[in-house]
Order: structure tokens, then C-alpha cells, then sequence
């Protein structure tokens, strides 16, 4: 080789990748794809990466090379993975095979390469990526917040398909590596170095020169540091976990129990992530016979879970929530106001909340009630998630008190500062909201946005009290705001069409996902569960047994019941939002007379008071109520009784009661497409990822198998159960919620 | 001065008893939390505050440049620079008096200015002899290098060195505060009961206050540390029952053979905070902003460490010369009650020709400083005395006096450890 460091790719196809070698001999692979921000292994990236394997292979032969680095060209990341959209064009497990099979040939030829391999991770290290990384002899990464390595892939019904089974547990031991295909978490620098999972963590300015000056001394034979890490690490592992096969046994014992609790078994891909590992204990990461057998188990259970509806589900959501994500860019105007300081109207626990999630972010909230017993208790639930995620080790002692500075308590419309955003969330009384947003506008920029954190009453409503209600929209959050990713944005029939931008981008800001849903009763999402909620409520005066009817729902997948949904929501409260959705949609949403019944008892409205349909012990749900069922059987022989529903006829009329109304509600335009409805009932309730949503879901029984059943429901139990025009249309012409073809 | 310089607006914290309800709250997060209070009300963006200016005598360790950490902490952006005064009991003036010089010289407009004292946490201190046996055996390499060391500690080293007794004692003349009053009661004639009395004034004034709500608009409510279980709104000090008989029953403090002064004629142990929004007068009118009031002018002056206490008689003294105004044009004055026997002195000085003539270089007296128009609402006997906050707290509660008594001239004024007084004449808006 000369002495120059020109770059010596002689292909002129290369897009993906670009090789040159320096003089000391390390050849470098920059992968720099051309498509975006980060590298995705696209088809044409992997075939690509296969050409120049093969030219790595042949310098190797003939001595033209030392070593081979690969590195990234983008800013912040290594490899994002594999791109998703191959996952979703598996349709068939032995298309799902030949495609694993196939990267994974490739990888192994690296790790066979002839020459010593280093990955420079400078960033993300995701599912594929890091399989690459993998397959190196040695790995260094940035020591950045940005460097996050994992491997993902069960989170979308797949597992790890180019090897990572069989090398993330010879790398960082079984423990770890179950932990982490199991669960898909990422770890950060200071973890990957911990366990073994890199060499060497430098600083992000010294990245690249330090990992060469490195790779240079190991290819001399005259490093030992790293060497001397690999056994630190690995005497950090338990020998009798590791080593033995009754130590593995119990790693995967532990893993199956944890999965089971997680997934409720509803999820196939870590099941079966687990059965490989478990499967494929034996030979040592150069072990090429053990290499191959491994291999081929991994390619064939992922080529099963990637023809599986749940993946197809999971995919689908993933883009679902991409799109959400860049619905900003693409679809709406913005003002471009940056949001530098908040405020909250109505402190409270909702109010303590949204400053909470303000305050996360780094953003300064000022936090105004009318009594300081209020704010009081809004600084408290704020104060009670920084110590759940202290607990958990998400922040520490400083983390925290320099956030929970970032909140200020008020009681006078002088103390708010000059905030960028308003939030507004007093009580549910539009006399009430009307009055505060009519005194807060005299105290703010005429530019300032304002939004109503409102679950039910109109928009237009309380714009009409604004001088200028162009600035103000809806932004509902869902509660816990801690945990609930969904934020339906509103809009009313006088917001700027830049507002609603920068409230998603404030949304997306916030680390929400926004859904832009019309100004009506309800809005979407509670719109769609009532009809629910409130059949089940109907129900209990047929004599259901509401812990049983609560198993049905959650075998199906719904995080809970709709009985212990009305306990986590209050009854009080959800008889209130019926009466509201009663009032707007008349007979169809007819409020069971139950529900009157028990929000008169105040110590029956649920999880806050106690006790509901259970007993609340701190907080965790215990027994059922006996109080509760008696006061049903009073109830039910009052009314008459009746025959007792079956389980079918349970489910069925709770959960088609919520597709019929999602039908009216696209109809009415209420939610710009199905794949946002299904997006926020996800979102927004839980409903079960892995069916891709209530739609999809719908979209599978049949809508005309849905209309048919509706109908039998109507004859038996009441015209509310009519079936909606759309639904009715969509039957008739035999075609989904979703277009025929299915368009992703 | 050229100009007045405009005082917008103010809050404070509650004032808590050290080791009571605040003692668990940094002073930096109880500045803090004053100081985002100034800045949310003040009519000004927070970019546009020049500097942050925040007086604090027992600076925490954890926390240097208190005054930056509080603007951080408090929210301002990160361009807004900072940095803490120290003129001891003085420092939240000297916060509000150094804003003032640097606007006159065209340095900055506006300036949020503040003092902040956490006494509960002033920490015990490792003695020298401790310090100088953890070195050695930090620097001990071999083990038996380090034997030899750990054989050398003897169990007198862990006797701590107080802090606050500490930041409390002069080291030039070697005298604890509270040995100053002593020396004043001494000078002055001022017996117990004389002392008492005035200290009983101190805390019926100040229950009277609290009671009316005089003080609900002055304080910003604060989360109670560490937990967040209540809202502390009130000052702990003032004392409902405080009577004579219970006055009498305690023992002198400092000299406790001889003495006259107790714990309860002194000012108490005292965590809180304050701050303000000053600007030009000018400023403040092009802004079409409403100051509570005005600082016309200010002095400092010193004497002796040993009697201290009369800081303020020599500070107004000195004002007096600089700002032509006479005492009997003082509408209002808020004198820092650090020692009943103190201010007495001060009072006794002040309408002293004798005194004038000897001490201030003058013909004749300064005027009286009349009780029948100080310290209306109590002062640091009764509410405390968090050492770097109290001035601010003064000139704050001064001008909130002047605007409900509807008069216009008002003297805030204190004495300071070490031998100095501040004095500072507040006009209403």
C-alpha cells in the first residue's frame, strides 16, 4: 500500500458505504446511506455491504489489510437496524427464513474475516446494527447520551434474525443478553462497558482518533487494557449462572416467569426468543458448527414470527406512530413560536401532572390555581413521579431538584410570568373554564397559545369567551399523564391552523403522540370507550359477574376490564362524561341507571375513594367489593332482573358497541383516518398493540360478520346497537375499515 | 444619586425558625424560588434582567456563587450573569445598594437583587487538628504508614467546630454578636427588663401582624422540604403567649454570670429569603411600570466591632450629611432588631447630642429614633434574622409600610457584625 489516505472504492455503484484504507493498513467501512439522518440496512445497503465483504475478503487474503473498522458517517448514530419495512414484507415464514439466513451469512463471513474487526459505535446501535457489531472482534462506543445499543426486535413481534441470539450471550453472558432480547431495552455506554458489550468508551471530540489509535495498538499486539476488561466484566457474571446448564436453567426460568407477567401471553416473539436461547446453549463464539445450528434455529423462528398478524400488527404501529410523528412537518403550518416557558391553570392532581411533564422537558411552569391548598397538591403528584423515577434510578438527588425548580406555584394571574403556552385545567364547568380563560387573556401576549386540557366539554365553547380565539385549541391529556403516551389535539372551528401545529409539536415536544381529532362531544377516545363502559355498567344490572367479565377483557388483551376502568377513572366521573356523550348523542348513549346508583355513594367511586368494584389497598387493586355486589343485587332485583348474558354476548356487545361508534365517529370526520383511530385507542386505552388496533381488529372479524352480529344484538337488547350507515356501507360493498389493499 | 432608583416589585419567603420547617430546604432552592416569584411579576422578559445580585453571609459549601446557582435554579436564562455580595448582616442590602451604584454609573437597567440565609444548614466543621490527621492519612502510601497514622488520633479531634458560633464571633475583637449587645447594654444603661420589654413588643407587634394578614401579600408560600408535606406560609417566630414572667425566666447567653442578654431579647436563628426588581426610575417609566417605591440614596459607616450594634445611628448620621433630610421627615423606619439591648442603644444614641458631638463629628443629634413609628409589625426578635436576607426583608417591608400608612419618606437601617451600619432612605411611589 502507498502512503496515501485517498479513498480507494473503485466500485461506482457505491452508495451505501464508502472504503479506504490508511497507512498503517486499517481499512475503514463508512456506512453513510443516502435515504436519511441514520443508516438503515435496506435491501440495496445489504446487498451492498455484501460486495465490499467480499473485497475485505480478498485484501485480507492478500495481505493488503490489517484490519477492518466499520464505522458510521452520520452524526449521533452507528445503525438504526434493519429497515422495518423488510419485516413487513415477510408474508411467509420462509421468506422470513431466507431473508435472515441471508444476513446472517454475511455476518458470519465478517466475523470469519481473516483480519482483526472493530465497530466504532459513535451513536444508536440498533437490532441489525449492533448483530454487525457483534460480529467484530472488538467494539468501542461515544460516550454520548445518543449512544444507545440494543436490540429491539421482539418489541415488533420479531426476534433478533442476523445472528444476535447466538452472539449477545457469548458476548455479555445469558443473564444480560436475555434481559435484553426479552425486552428490547437498549443499554447506554456506561452499561455496554460494564458488561463487556465494548471494549472502550471515549468522548465523542476523541472518538474517532482515540478508537484508531486503539485498533492500531491492538493490531500491534501492544494493548492489554482491553484484554484485561473482558476478564473484569466477565468475573462480574456469575459462574454457576453462566457456566452451568442448572444456572442457565434457572436465567431462563426467571425470564419465561417475567415474560409471562409482561405479555400476559398474548405476545409470541419473546417466547420464542427464549425457546432459541434456550435451545442453543452450546458451542463458544467461534464455534462455527455451533455457529450454523444456532443460526438456522434463529432464521426459522424468525421467519415464523414475521409471517405472524401480531409482527404485521406491531409494524404497523410502529409507522402508525412515525407518521404521528412527522404529521407536524408534513401536514401543518406552524408559528414557530418555541415554547421556552409554560403555564398551568388549575393546579390539582391532573394540574400537578402537565407540570410535571413540563418540567421534565426542562421547561420553567408556572402553576396557578386560586388557593394554595391546591397548588399544594399540585406540587405534590408532580413531587410523586420524580420519586417513582428516582426509585427506579431514572433520575438522581440533583436530576430532581433542578426539575422540580423548573415548578413554580401561583396564585395570582401577576406570578405567571410571560409563558409561551398556556394549559388550562380548572374544573370541568364551562361557567368555570369560560370565566378563567376570559381573566387569564388580559394577563398574557395576544400571541400566547392557549390550550384547555378539557376530556369532554366543547372547544368552540370556551373560545367563544376569548378575544381572540384563534390562539386556542385542545390539547387532552390522558391520565396518568405520566404514563399515557396519547394527546388528542382539538381542534376548534376558530384555531389557526399554525396553532395546531405547534401543538403537536408541543405534544411531540412533551414526548406525546398527538392526534389531531375534531371539536366534538367526547372527542375521540372517550367518545369510544363510553359506549363501552357504559354497556358494561348496563350489563351489571343483568346480573354479570363483573371479576369474570373483567378476565374476558384482559384475555384478550386490554391492560383491564372495563370494571376496573371505571374504578381507575371514578365512577363519578364516568358517570359525568356519560351523562355529557348522553346528552349529545341521545338514546344510543343512554346512561345506565346503575352507574347513577353507585356515584351517589362516595365511598364507592373507585380507586381514589378506596374502593369501587374492588378494594384498593395503596393504591394496588385487592378483592372484589362485597359492598359493591351487594349494592348490584339491590339493584338488579329492583329492575327486575333477567336472564343472565353468556360470555360471548358480554364481550361482543361491550366491544362492537365501541367499533359501531368508532364508525360514526369516522363518518363524521371526527379523526382524519383509521389508522389514527386505531392509533389513539392504542394510545389512548391500551387496547392491544399486537392487534394492530380496534379497527384492524374489526377489520378482521369482518365488517359484515360485525353488521350481522349487530343486528342480532339490536333484536335482542335495543336499537342501540343499530348498526352505524358506515359500518352498514362497508358491509355491503365487503371491504374493511381499512381499503382492500391493505395500503400501509 | 443621580436618579431614584425604582424598587418594582418584592416578595419573601416565610421566616422559619432554624431546624424547624425549612431546614431541609437549601438556601439556594429557597432563593430561588423568591427570586422566580420576582421575575414571573416583574413586567420584565427574564433575557432582559442585566444580573442577578444576591447577598448571603454563611455561603454552603455546595453552592459557591450562591447567587448563580439561584438563577439558574430559578429558571433565568443562562446569559443573565450573577454573583453574591457579602457585607454580612448587610447583604441583602448591599445586593439592592451595589444594583443601585451600577445603574447610576450606566452599568446595567435592571437588576434583580435578593439575600438568602439556610442557618439550619451552616455545618459543624472538622477541627484543624482532624483536618490535619485525615490529610496525613490520605498522603500515608504504605500500610504501615497508614497504622502509624491511624495511631495518632486521639479522641479530642472529633470535637467539631460550630459554624454558626463561628460566623457569629467577630475575630477581631473576639466577641460572640451577642457579647457586642452586652457591651451596649453596659455603655447605654439598658437593664433586663428594659430589654424584655421591648423583645415582648417584638412579638406582640409581630402576632398582631400576622393575624391581620399584614404579612399575606408580602410572603411566597414554599413546599415544605423533604417531602412536600405542607405548604410553609407563615413565620415560626412570632409567639402568641410570650410573656414577662417567661422572658424573666431565662438565663443570659453570653455572659451567663453577669449578663443581660438572653436568648429571648435577641434576634433568632432564621432560614428565609427575598428579593426584588430594581431598575432607574426613568427605566421604570419608559417600561409604563408601577414600583412599589423608590431608594433616594444610601450609606454605610463603621466603627468599633465591639459596639456594632450602633451601625445604624453612624450609617444615618452619614446619610444625613450626603441627602439633606431631616428625622423628623421620616414617615416610617424599620430598625433590625439583632439585639433588644441594641436597639435601645440606637435609640438612646440617636437623640444623644452628647453622643453626636463625640462619635459623629456633628453639632447636634440625628433625631430620635422614634418607637411610635418603628418596627410596627415586629422585627428579628420575633420573626428572625436570616443574616444575608434581612436587609432586603427591611427595604421590602419598609415600602409596603409606606404605601399603607400612606406616608412617603421611610429609613430602613441595621447594624452589622464586625462594626459597620447600613442606612437607606425609601421613598413611596
Amino acid at each position: 500500500m502507498n502512503a496515501t489516505t485517498a479513498t480507494d472504492t473503485e466500485s461506482t455503484t457505491a452508495t451505501y458505504f464508502t472504503m479506504e484504507t490508511d497507512e498503517g493498513g486499517i481499512t475503514t467501512l463508512v456506512f453513510d446511506s443516502p435515504d436519511g439522518r441514520v443508516n438503515t440496512f435496506t435491501r440495496a445497503a445489504i446487498e451492498e455491504l455484501a460486495e465490499h465483504v467480499t473485497e475485505l475478503e480478498r485484501r485480507a487474503a492478500e495481505g493488503s489489510t490489517r484490519g477492518v473498522m466499520f464505522a458510521s458517517g452520520k452524526e449521533g448514530n452507528f445503525i438504526a437496524g434493519a429497515d422495518i419495512h423488510l419485516i413487513r414484507e415477510i408474508s411467509t415464514p420462509q421468506e422470513g427464513r431466507e431473508a435472515a439466513a441471508a444476513g446472517q451469512a454475511i455476518f458470519a463471513r465478517i466475523q470469519d474475516l481473516p483480519v482483526p474487526t472493530l465497530a466504532a459505535i459513535n451513536g444508536s446501535c440498533m437490532g441489525g446494527g449492533l448483530e454487525l457489531a457483534l460480529s467484530c472482534d472488538y467494539r468501542t462506543a461515544a460516550d454520548s447520551p445518543r449512544t444507545k445499543i440494543g436490540l429491539p426486535e421482539t418489541q415488533l413481534g420479531v426476534l433478533p434474525g442476523w445472528g444476535g441470539t447466538f452472539r449477545l450471550p457469548r458476548t455479555v453472558g445469558w443473564k444480560q443478553a436475555t434481559k435484553m432480547i426479552l425486552s428490547g431495552s437498549p443499554v447506554d455506554a456506561g452499561r455496554a462497558l460494564r458488561h463487556g458489550l465494548v471494549d472502550a468508551v471515549y468522548p465523542p471530540a476523541f472518538f474517532d482518533e482515540w478508537t484508531r489509535a486503539l485498533f492500531g495498538r491492538l493490531l500491534d499486539g501492544a494493548d492489554d487494557r482491553v484484554a484485561r476488561g473482558r476478564r473484569k466484566a466477565g468475573k462480574r457474571r456469575s459462574w454457576i449462572l453462566e457456566r452451568t446448564p442448572v444456572g442457565r436453567a434457572l436465567i431462563f426460568r426467571a425470564a419465561a416467569a417475567d415474560v409471562k407477567k409482561r405479555t400476559g401471553g398474548h405476545y409470541p416473539a419473546q417466547p420464542e426468543a427464549l425457546r432459541v436461547l434456550r435451545a442453543t446453549t452450546g458451542g463458544a463464539l467461534g464455534n462455527r458448527q455451533a455457529r450454523r445450528r444456532a443460526n438456522a434455529r434463529e432464521a426459522g423462528a424468525f421467519g415464523r414470527l414475521a409471517a405472524t398478524e401480531e409482527s404485521t400488527n406491531l409494524t404497523r404501529l410502529f409507522f402508525a406512530r412515525e407518521a404521528a410523528k412527522r404529521q407536524e412537518a408534513l401536514q401543518y403550518a406552524r408559528t414557530d413560536r418555541h415554547i421556552s416557558r409554560a403555564a398551568v391553570l388549575g393546579a390539582g392532581v391532573m394540574g400537578g401532572r402537565i407540570a410535571w411533564l413540563f418540567s421534565s422537558r426542562d421547561v420553567p411552569v408556572v402553576m396557578k390555581d386560586i388557593a394554595w391548598d391546591a397548588v399544594h397538591k399540585g406540587y405534590q403528584s408532580a413531587r410523586e413521579v420524580y420519586d417513582q423515577l428516582r426509585a427506579r434510578g431514572k433520575y438522581d438527588d440533583r436530576e430532581v431538584n433542578l426539575k422540580l425548580n423548573a415548578i413554580h406555584g401561583a396564585v395570582s394571574y401577576e406570578s405567571i410570568g410571560r409563558p409561551d403556552v398556556v394549559v388550562e385545567a380548572v374544573v370541568e364547568r364551562m361557567d368555570v373554564k369560560r370565566q378563567v380563560l376570559s381573566e387569564l387573556e388580559s394577563h398574557i401576549a395576544d400571541d400566547t397559545i392557549v390550550v384547555s386540557n378539557t376530556s369532554a366539554l366543547s372547544i368552540d365553547g370556551m373560545a367563544s369567551a376569548l378575544r381572540h380565539p384563534e390562539r386556542f385549541a385542545g390539547m387532552h391529556f390522558f391520565n396518568p399523564v405520566n404514563r399515557m403516551p396519547l394527546v388528542e389535539v382539538i381542534r376548534g372551528e376558530r384555531t389557526a391552523d399554525a396553532v395546531i401545529g405547534d401543538v403537536v409539536a408541543l405534544a411531540l415536544r412533551l414526548g406525546k403522540t398527538p392526534v389531531v381529532v375534531k371539536n366534538s362531544p367526547g372527542f375521540l377516545v372517550n367518545r369510544l370507550l363510553l359506549p363501552y363502559l357504559n354497556e358494561a355498567a348496563v350489563m351489571l344490572g343483568e346480573g354479570v359477574d363483573y371479576e369474570a367479565a373483567d378476565r374476558l377483557f384482559a384475555d384478550f388483551g386490554m391492560p383491564m376490564g372495563p370494571y376496573t376502568l371505571l374504578d381507575e377513572v371514578g365512577i363519578d366521573v364516568g358517570f359525568h362524561v356519560a351523562a355529557t356523550l348522553n346528552e349529545a348523542f341521545g338514546d344510543r348513549m343512554a346512561t345506565a341507571p346503575v352507574l347513577d346508583a353507585i356515584r351517589t355513594d362516595s365511598s364507592l367511586l373507585g380507586k381514589k375513594s378506596g374502593a369501587g368494584f374492588y378494594v384498593y389497598e395503596n393504591g394496588k387493586r385487592r378483592d372484589a367489593n362485597p359492598r359493591m355486589k351487594e349494592l348490584i343485587r339491590g339493584h338488579r332485583s329492583s329492575s327486575g332482573g333477567g336472564a343472565r348474558p353468556g360470555d360471548r354476548d358480554i364481550f361482543d356487545r361491550a366491544m362492537l358497541n365501541m367499533v359501531n361508534e368508532a364508525a360514526y365517529a369516522l363518518e363524521e370526520g371526527v379523526v382524519g383516518s383509521p389508522e389514527e383511530l386505531d392509533l389513539a385507542m392504542i394510545m389512548g386505552t391500551g387496547f392491544p398493540p399486537f392487534r394492530g388496533g380496534l379497527l384492524r381488529w374489526a377489520d378482521r372479524e369482518g365488517t359484515g360478520a360485525i353488521r350481522d352480529r349487530l343486528q342480532d344484538l339490536r333484536a335482542r337488547f335495543g336499537e342501540r346497537f343499530a348498526p352505524a350507515p358506515l359500518l352498514a356501507q362497508y358491509a355491503d360493498e365487503g371491504r374493511g375499515f381499512f381499503t382492500a389493499a391493505d395500503g400501509d | 444619586m443621580k436618579e431614584r432608583i425604582a424598587i418594582i416589585d418584592g416578595i419573601r419567603s416565610p421566616m422559619a425558625k432554624a431546624g424547624t420547617v425549612l431546614k431541609d430546604t437549601p438556601a439556594d432552592d429557597l432563593g430561588a424560588a423568591v427570586v422566580r416569584e420576582v421575575m414571573n411579576r416583574g413586567g420584565v422578559a427574564p433575557g432582559e434582567i442585566d444580573e442577578v445580585i444576591i447577598g448571603n453571609v454563611a455561603q454552603p459549601a455546595n453552592a459557591a456563587n450562591i447567587s448563580r446557582v439561584i438563577a439558574l435554579k430559578a429558571g433565568l436564562p443562562i446569559e443573565v450573569p450573577a454573583y453574591t455580595v457579602h457585607r454580612n448582616c448587610a447583604s441583602g442590602m448591599e445586593s439592592i445598594t451595589d444594583a443601585a451604584t451600577k445603574i447610576s454609573a450606566g452599568r446595567g437597567s435592571v437588576y434583580l437583587a435578593g439575600g438568602v440565609e439556610s442557618m439550619s444548614n451552616i455545618p459543624l466543621l472538622f477541627n484543624r487538628e482532624y483536618t490535619a490527621f485525615i490529610n496525613r492519612l490520605m498522603r500515608a502510601k504504605t500500610g504501615r504508614d497508614r497504622v502509624k497514622t491511624l495511631l495518632s488520633f486521639r479522641l479530642r479531634m472529633l470535637k467539631p467546630e460550630i459554624g454558626l458560633v463561628q460566623g457569629l464571633t467577630d475575630p477581631v475583637s473576639g466577641l460572640i454578636m451577642g457579647m457586642t449587645a452586652e457591651n451596649l447594654a453596659r455603655e447605654f444603661h439598658i437593664t433586663r427588663e428594659e430589654q424584655d420589654e421591648y423583645a415582648l413588643r417584638s412579638h406582640q407587634l409581630a402576632v398582631e401582624a400576622r393575624d391581620a394578614g399584614l404579612f399575606d401579600d408580602e410572603i411566597l408560600p414554599i413546599p415544605r422540604y423533604p417531602d412536600f408535606a405542607e405548604m410553609v406560609s407563615r413565620d415560626v417566630g412570632p409567639r402568641e403567649g410570650q410573656s414577662m414572667e417567661s422572658l424573666a425566666k431565662l438565663k443570659p447567653y453570653f455572659d451567663r454570670r453577669s449578663g443581660t442578654v438572653t436568648v429571648g431579647n435577641s434576634s433568632q436563628v432564621t432560614d428565609g429569603a427575598a428579593a426584588v426588581l430594581v431598575m432607574g426610575e426613568k427605566e421604570a417609566k419608559r417600561r409604563g411600570l408601577k414600583p412599589m417605591g423608590y431608594l433616594r440614596d444610601f450609606a454605610y459607616a463603621s466603627l468599633e466591632p465591639e459596639r456594632m450594634g450602633l451601625g445604624p445611628v453612624y450609617a444615618t448620621a452619614r446619610l444625613m450629611e450626603q441627602t439633606r433630610f431631616r428625622m423628623s421627615d421620616v414617615g416610617y423606619i424599620e430598625l433590625n432588631e439583632a439585639f433588644a439591648a441594641q436597639v435601645i442603644a440606637c435609640e438612646r444614641a440617636s437623640d444623644s447630642d452628647e453622643f453626636a458631638r463625640r462619635y459623629l463629628n456633628r453639632d447636634r443629634k440625628i433625631g430620635a429614633f422614634d418607637r411610635s413609628i418603628m418596627n410596627l409589625q415586629g422585627g428579628a426578635i420575633a420573626l428572625g434574622h436570616p443574616v444575608g436576607m434581612t436587609g432586603t426583608r427591611l427595604v421590602l417591608h419598609t415600602l409596603r409600610e409606606l404605601r399603607r400608612r400612606n406616608t412617603s419618606l421611610g429609613l430602613a437601617t441595621l447594624c452589622v457584625g464586625g462594626g459597620q451600619g447600613a442606612a437607606l432612605l425609601l421613598e413611596a411611589a
